[in-house]
């Protein structure tokens, strides 16, 4: 019961995993985009190829992680709303001190429009590129490893 | 569509080491931003807890023996500033403004009509007060930086005298020998001062893209004044 609960799990279980790697990358990304000057690192003006390289980088990344593309393209939705999460998380840090002078209201807009230009790009980027990572993936021929298979078919050859 | 590109999952090479890789990257990523939220952190409570105070001492050198400026006198103000910075950024001093203001007895009692029109007006209950302007400087300084989490102290000094402003130094020398003849020392003068100190938060580069939100482009700067500034 137990196993059968898990194998039903795994799946969703990668998918999400993948899809908060990728999250993570946008929520950098766009934090990154929107306050260069006190990320780290500190630079006057977001960096396109830098913010570029790390999206790319993860679109890839996850695709060779990814079983099949319909994985893919869920991942590469549902790291748009993770990534936004992370993002406005990282821009009302400062509330935990008490001290952030800005408003919430203001942050968020700060997280939601500022960035749309990355938002918009970057379902079709991580779907292009998960697709290409699958394909290395399948060109190389991976496959899962035991920790993330179904139990009753680690011994399958 | 799936079903095409669907991989024999359980046969070929682990994927492990791709796990690996993406968990190497993620520890970056979250490293960076973990980074980021403490730097921005750090940054919004220096600009939440910093401050400064000052302290000017006046020092007459050559009067007369009643105690008034003579011609060749001068008057040194010596401004004793401590910042206070209990954050976690290091702080450098950029720009300094001091003014220091003499309530012009002279202006008051009607003897000089120039003056009182140019004076600073202060208007209380009981009348309206004038005040001269001796100093009004503002300077870059290049100052030892503040260290984190301690207090600092500068000294910087401002001198007036007939070579440095000949005509403020008479309209000074015109007050004190009011206020010696009305009561007796320069010591009943009373002063009025305002200090403005700019700060740069350490490793904070100003937000130069047109996009950014208008506070990016100030947050690495600290913008403080302390006394009443009678110019505004």
């Amino acid at each position: 019961m137990r196993a059968d609960l898990l194998s039903r799990l795994r799946r969703p279980m990668r998918a999400l995993a993948i899809a908060t790697f990728l999250g993570l990358a946008l929520g950098y990304s766009a934090f990154y985009l929107v306050f260069p000057n006190v990320s780290v690192p500190a630079s006057d003006e977001a960096s396109l190829p830098v913010i570029l390289g790390i999206l790319l980088l993860a679109a890839v990344l996850g695709g060779l992680l990814t079983e099949d593309l319909r994985s893919s393209v869920i991942q590469a939705f549902l790291a748009l709303p993770i990534g936004v999460v992370i993002a406005f998380s990282l821009a009302i840090s400062p509330v935990a001190t008490g001290f952030l002078e800005v408003r919430a209201d203001d942050i968020f807009s700060f997280v939601i429009r500022l960035p749309i230009p990355l938002y918009l790009l970057v379902i079709p980027l991580y779907s292009i590129f998960g697709v290409i990572g699958l394909l290395i993936r399948e060109r190389f021929g991976f496959r899962s490893s035991d920790f993330l298979r179904p139990s009753g078919d680690r011994h399958r050859k | 569509m799936s079903r095409s590109l669907d991989i024999g999952p359980y046969e070929g090479r682990s994927d492990r080491p791709l796990w690996l890789v993406a968990a190497v990257i993620t520890a970056i990523l979250a490293g960076l931003a973990i980074g980021s939220a403490n730097s921005y952190v750090s940054i919004v409570v220096a600009q939440a807890t910093v401050s400064f105070d000052a302290t000017p001492t006046l020092m007459f050198q050559g009067t007369e023996s009643n105690g008034s400026l003579a011609p060749d006198g001068s008057l040194t103000i010596s401004l004793g500033i401590r910042v206070d910075n209990p954050s976690a950024r290091t702080l450098h001093l950029q720009l300094l403004a001091f003014s220091e203001w003499v309530e012009d007895g002279p202006a008051e009692a009607g003897l000089n009509e120039s003056r009182r029109l140019a004076d600073a007006h202060v208007v209380e209950a009981n009348g309206t007060r004038y005040f001269f302007r001796v100093f009004g400087e503002s300077r870059e300084v290049a100052e030892n930086p503040v260290p984190p989490r301690t207090a600092s102290t500068y000294t910087f000094t401002f001198l007036i005298s007939r070579a440095t402003d000949a005509a403020r130094f008479a309209a000074l020398r015109n007050i004190t020998d009011f206020a010696t003849s009305t009561a007796g020392n320069v010591s009943a003068l009373t002063w009025n001062f305002w200090v403005r100190l700019t700060l740069l938060i350490d490793g904070v580069p100003p937000a130069s893209s047109p996009t950014a939100a208008s506070y990016l482009r100030t947050i690495g700067r600290i913008d403080q004044e302390v006394g009443l500034n009678l110019a505004g």
